[in-house]
């Protein structure tokens, strides 16, 4: 006979079930995954046979005049970036993309991160040990601003919860400002003296306050309403990605304004300066994304380059390599291979095999990458040079939950368009 | 169009309600189970012509459907680096058609890692036993047994805390002699 607890489990799920029932269109829908599916692999297979033709018969068969196979196009950015738009640096490396063999077992332990980091409630920040108040089984995200860092703690991984709090903290870890619960994670300006985030509002779904503060101090320099979802900052303007059938924007923190900017595509992320992600709409079988480099009134933009191979998700923190996912759906599982390109070039730098590579982080003084990496149940922050050596930077610990020990700083972006 | 289309609408006719209702317990929401459903169905259908045995397609729909749930939760990670594409509101929660009691029972199943909560559904909704849970789960008859019998543990002792099981019960249980 089956125990009590089994016969209480059976009943709860028989009773869940029962009220379910599946659509009408659901073969429908299934069919055009399929068609979608079959599209990607045979782009997929494509892209593979040209590569390996490549390297089977050395006839000097120039790639980039695949176009829409490798589907990156390079055109020349416009003349008039934002002021004071750093021009990300030229990597120096090998030919070809770094592609690491992770054995985190078998790595060499390396200095610590000379980047902040967080783990154990302490965020490390060189020789500054500042204490956060986070719940054990969650997750911590932070970005250094003027004078402190802007830190969002949620719980948990389980998703038993979705409690989060936000907080502006000093450099001695003393909370300057608590943002309420219905903020975003605040973006920063690039010169980490502005904040801006968005506030839920009573009327609901589409409408949010907008604020913008000083991040110094916390104090509010602007708040105005509207739609409208904040991507980033651009120069001295926030990028409102379009919702509710509004054109995309630019909001002005300084005076509330609100202006309107030709970009049909929607907005993913920026690097804070002067270029964007964007990214063709999200119903489209075939996701394709561009980087665009824009005019300091986002009145002109010029594609740097495309491509429909990766999700593009965001810029690094020093702008110099976009950190993308690759997806390959295959009979039975889906793998994500994290990649790093090169944000004036589309080109390949780093490819992920084989781990979650998560968060990709440029140490300044190196060049490096840092990123937060899981080997199955094993955690650690590696960092890995354009020589294709790596190294730990944190001990490797085994993970209590299903996220990572260590975080590195979290910079404003998208989780990609809608694949399948 | 693929010469089994028939077979696969026919398929996917008599099933659909019977995956829609396995992927609700493995997600907990009727949108998540219509799109993981969808999914393991496009991938069933461009294997079709390769699967021989036309008799085993469900488990391998529900194979799909746990190997994909699976990496769908392990993207949660992915979350935080999304989170700034979320801003926290006021939710819609799903409601079932009928109104239902509360059932802390499934509210508790719900919280379980998604490898353990697949195999409390494949076990105690699709009454599949060990062996043939192990299939779908792609892992051993030992896994599975691991897998239910943490499950069981956590769940005895959830519902010891909310005083839903006697603590009779839940120690009794933990001593292994139920």
């Amino acid at each position: 006979m089956m125990p009590e607890l089994e016969e209480r489990i059976s009943a709860s799920l028989n009773n869940q079930a029962r009220r379910i029932s599946a659509s009408p269109d659901l073969a429908k829908q299934a069919y055009a995954r399929a068609r979608r599916l079959r599209r990607r692999r045979r782009v997929a297979g494509a892209v593979a046979c040209v590569v390996a033709l490549g390297i089977a018969v050395p006839v000097g068969y120039d790639l980039a005049n695949v176009g829409d196979i490798t589907g990156k196009t390079q055109i020349t950015p416009v003349d008039t970036p934002a002021p004071d738009a750093p021009e990300p640096e030229p990597s120096e490396r090998p030919e070809g993309p770094v592609t690491p063999e992770i054995d985190l077992d078998g790595l060499p332990r390396g200095d610590a991160p000379s980047v902040p980091w967080y783990a154990d409630g302490i965020l490390h920040s060189g020789q500054r040990n500042i204490p956060v108040e986070a719940p054990d089984e969650g997750s911590v995200q932070f970005l250094p601003v003027e004078d402190g860092y802007v830190t969002q703690t949620f719980c948990c991984w389980d998703g038993s919860d979705d409690t989060r709090a936000t907080r502006l903290i000093g450099l001695d870890g003393e909370p300057k400002k608590e943002f309420p619960e219905t903020a975003s994670f605040p973006l920063v300006s690039a010169d980490g003296t502005m904040l801006a985030w968005q506030e839920a509002t009573p009327e609901g779904h589409g409408y949010y306050q907008m604020v913008a503060a000083d991040a110094a101090t916390g104090k509010e320099r602007q708040r105005s309403e509207g739609s409208g979802k904040m991507v980033g900052f651009l120069g001295d303007k926030v990028v409102l990605a379009a919702e509710l059938d509004e054109p995309n924007a630019l909001w002005d923190p300084q005076t509330g304004a609100r202006t309107e900017i030709d970009i049909k595509q929607e907005i993913l992320a920026t690097d804070d300066s002067r270029r964007l992600i964007v990214g063709n709409p999200s119903s489209s079988p075939e996701p394709c994304y561009e980087v665009l480099d824009v005019s300091v009134d986002g009145s002109r933009s010029e594609r740097v380059w495309r491509t429909c191979k990766d999700q593009l998700q965001r810029f690094t923190t020093d702008g110099r390599y976009v950190v993308a996912l690759r997806v390959d759906v295959g009979e039975e599982d889906t793998t994500e291979t994290t990649v790093l390109l090169d944000a004036s070039t589309g080109e390949e730098v780093f490819v992920f095999e084989g781990v979650m590579a998560l968060n990709p982080t440029v140490e300044p003084d190196t060049g490096a990458v840092l990123v937060e990496m899981r080997q199955g149940s094993k955690t650690a922050l590696v960092r890995c040079g354009l020589d294709g050596e790596c190294e730990l930077a944190t001990e490797v610990r085994q993970s209590s939950g299903d996220g990572p020990a260590s975080y590195l700083p979290v910079r404003s972006g998208s989780g990609g368009l809608g694949f399948s | 169009m693929a010469k089994w289309t028939g077979e696969f609408s026919a398929y996917v006719a008599a099933r659909k309600h019977a995956l829609v209702r396995t992927a609700f317990l493995l997600t907990g929401d009727h949108h998540a189970a219509e799109d993981l459903v969808q999914s393991a169905l496009a991938k069933t259908y461009l294997a079709w012509g390769k699967i021989r045995d036309k008799g085993s397609i469900d488990a391998y729909v529900r194979r799909v459907m746990v190997n994909e749930h699976t990496a769908w939760w392990r993207r949660a990670w992915r979350r935080r680096e999304r989170s700034t594409d979320v801003l926290p509101e006021t939710h819609a929660v799903y409601q079932p058609p009928e109104a239902p009691e509360r059932d802390e029972v499934w509210e508790l199943i719900s919280t379980l890692p998604p490898k353990q909560r697949a195999a409390v559904v494949l076990r105690y909704y699709e009454d599949m036993t060990e062996a043939e849970t192990a299939q779908v789960l792609g892992c051993s008859v030992g896994t599975v047994k691991s897998q239910v019998s943490r499950a069981l543990a956590t769940l005895r002792a959830r519902l010891a805390d909310h005083g839903i099981v006697s603590m009779t019960t839940y120690l009794t249980a933990e001593d292994g002699t139920r």
